[in-house]
């Protein structure tokens, strides 16, 4: 069953998402932009990729957790270890899950 | 990762097991994307059985929770949704929340637009109607500057992703509190794992690595500060913000 309130809600919150997800691929791929632009856009991955992963360990629930409670910031240093050493998206994710089963068999 | 700068400016480049991004046919470019999305298979496997279950209880129905999955298609946003509804708060209140949480996908739709210049306005518009952090992480980690990326294999990589994501949240759903333990085995952290290997990949792109890693450790400095005072989704803008002009400007002054 599917509520009309409850669907009007996640079509509202749908089309205000779909607004900033397509707005700069439509538009900005019309112009050209200044060369420092591009450049600055260039570094974007760099400094997403950075803020997801340290929230993404530091706060795995949400809010910041310190070992032992936190076991991906004992699983990080592996796992980059790992990344640094392949240069493998595949190998490091399967070690990252294989490390945190491990860490979870250990000290869990 | 044969970014053409990294090819010239580099002697000794380490092979990653990465295909060229969308130079091929489209259906060899299509299945190729669908391979390069297999880490964001990994990890919505997990998150999307843990949204399920949480929507259930919280009172959210299974062909709810389809829907949202397949027309809204955003993670946090999803749990935060679910949060709100079940405390009663008013549609407009949730819906100005939810673009507050997603505005953040503008910087990956910018940062994506120099790459498909060659496209028509109707192929970006499905590109960008699918992007995720996890969906442009990985394409934006195969795209190196002025490299163009092809619809084929951008659709291949939110295509699979977003399939992944509306049957796990679903499954999830439907299973509800039969799944005791989601967190079994680790599969919850394969997408920090990825956001690492990715964050490593994309330092190795640059034509000076030190720019990019001060750019790096500045953006997770930020992105936890920020979160002390700020929803974790605009810590995410924050450090970007910061980080990219830092690594922009440092990597200026090294040329």
């Amino acid at each position: 069953m599917i509520r009309t309130q409850v669907f009007l809600i996640i079509l509202g919150a749908a089309i205000v998402t779909l607004i900033p997800r397509i707005a700069p691929l439509v538009l900005l791929s019309r112009i050209t932009l200044p060369g420092r632009v591009v450049r600055w856009l260039e570094f974007v991955p760099v400094a997403v990729l950075s803020a997801l992963l340290a929230q993404a360990v530091a706060m795995p629930e949400g809010r910041l957790l310190l070992p032992p409670e936190n076991l991906a910031m004992i699983a990080i240093v592996p796992v980059l270890l790992i990344a640094v050493r392949t240069r493998s998206l595949i190998k490091t994710v399967a070690g990252g899950v294989v490390v945190m089963a491990l860490l979870r068999w250990m000290l869990g | 990762m044969r970014d053409r700068r990294q090819a010239t400016n580099s002697t000794n480049t380490p092979e990653t097991d990465l295909p060229d991004a969308g130079q091929a046919p489209v259906g060899r470019a299509y299945a190729d994307g669908v391979k390069d999305a297999v880490p964001v298979v990994m990890g919505y496997l997990a998150i999307g059985l843990a949204f399920g279950v949480v929507a259930k209880t919280a009172g959210i129905t299974v062909p709810e929770v389809a829907v949202m999955s397949l027309i809204l298609y955003a993670g946090s946003a999803q749990f935060v949704t679910v949060g709100l509804i079940a405390a009663g708060v008013p549609a407009s209140a949730i819906i100005v929340t939810i673009f507050l949480v997603n505005v953040r996908h503008l910087l990956y739709s910018a940062a994506i637009s120099p790459h498909v210049r060659h496209l028509k306005s109707w192929q970006n518009a499905l590109i960008g109607a699918e992007l995720t952090d996890e969906t442009f992480a990985v394409a934006a980690s195969r795209l190196g500057p002025g490299v163009p990326a092809g619809a084929g294999w951008f659709l291949g990589i939110n295509n699979v992703s977003h399939a992944t994501w509306v049957v796990c949240t679903t499954v999830g759903a439907v299973l509800g509190s039969a799944i005791t333990d989601i967190r079994a085995l680790g599969f919850d952290f394969a997408l920090a794992a990825m956001f690492a290997a990715l964050l490593i990949l994309q330092i190795n792109n640059r034509p000076t690595w030190m720019p990019a890693v001060a750019a790096a450790a500045v953006g997770g400095g930020v992105a936890l500060c920020a979160s002390l005072v700020v929803p974790a989704s605009w810590a995410i803008i924050a450090a970007t913000l910061v980080a990219a002009t830092v690594g922009m400007v440092l990597e200026e002054r090294a040329a």
